[in-house]
């Protein structure tokens, strides 16, 4: 085992736990905007995790994308709904919590099981080279060239339809 | 130390990724935070993408480059998917005045 191989083990351990441990504090934060945070790092941490695997530009998407689009919608959506916070837990609810926390528990130990029986072929990866934004862009132009244009028609579409569906009734007043 | 860098460590984090999501999704009481367990179920599924094409059965390069285009994919689609969600939280929100889920339970206004 080379140096190398022990730093990267190393960082797989760091990104792991910050993206799991803030997902872990989005179930058990009431608040809001504790949960938007703690989403933040998990989404940083996966896409620390993508550059780990050879993905940079996937990794810098993730960040614009996630961190710096979709979860300032949500922020957004938050401040524009008031804020519903849970005062007093019922023991009903706790209950319902703790079950299904420990139904979860059921399911991840199940597929932990099935990913460790699997006898994955997996080809040695030793010299695995990051892809460059050059290799996604000519792939998105000549062999992905339906799905994308597909996918921009999709985000037209949900741009007019929530627009649409937000808009107030002009017809009324 | 163990050799931590390989397929089934990563599988492991994706796995417990959509636990999470799914059980954030079951027991949460407000229509926002369930919006946040659905983005950590599409980043498990991202995450499982791009960790099948690193350890991928063949040394084709273009195997690497197929999974991280489906990831894109995916990621657009999951920006689109929270856009719409927040719309219809909001116009719910008009009517119920509440992002509690529990109360939304009228058909008609």
């Amino acid at each position: 085992m080379d140096i190398a191989a022990e730093i990267k083990s190393l960082v797989f351990i760091g990104l792991s736990l910050m993206a799991l441990l803030s997902g872990g504090m989005i179930l058990f934060f009431e608040n809001l905007i504790y949960s938007a945070v703690a989403l933040f790092f998990t989404l940083l941490g996966v896409a620390g995790l993508y550059i780990l695997l050879g993905a940079p530009f996937l990794g810098m998407a993730q960040i614009m994308v996630y961190a710096g689009g979709v979860l300032v919608l949500i922020i957004f959506g938050i401040f524009l709904t008031s804020p519903y916070v849970e005062k007093e837990l019922s023991f009903k609810r706790h209950m319902s919590f703790w079950i299904t926390s420990i139904m979860g528990l059921v399911v991840f130990q199940f597929l932990v099981r099935m990913i460790l029986r699997t006898p994955w072929q997996v080809f040695t990866t030793e010299n695995n080279a990051p892809t460059s934004a050059k290799d996604i862009g000519h792939l998105l132009l000549t062999k992905y060239l339906l799905p994308f244009e597909i996918i921009s028609v999709v985000l037209l579409f949900v741009l007019i339809g929530s627009v649409l569906i937000v808009r107030k009734d002009l017809s009324k007043s | 130390m163990t050799y931590l860098f390989c397929l089934e460590s990563f599988l492991i984090v994706s796995a417990f990724l959509f636990v999470l999501g799914l059980v954030i999704v079951l027991t949460k009481h407000n229509a926002i935070q369930i919006i946040m367990g659905i983005e950590l179920i599409f980043n498990s599924v991202a995450l499982n993408f791009v960790t099948f094409s690193y350890f991928r059965p063949q040394l084709d390069a273009s195997y690497q480059l197929s999974g991280q285009m489906i990831s894109i994919f995916v990621i657009v689609i999951a920006a689109a998917d929270t856009c719409a969600a927040l719309a219809i939280i909001l116009s719910l929100f008009k009517v119920y005045k509440t992002t509690r889920i529990q109360s939304m339970n009228r058909l008609k206004g």
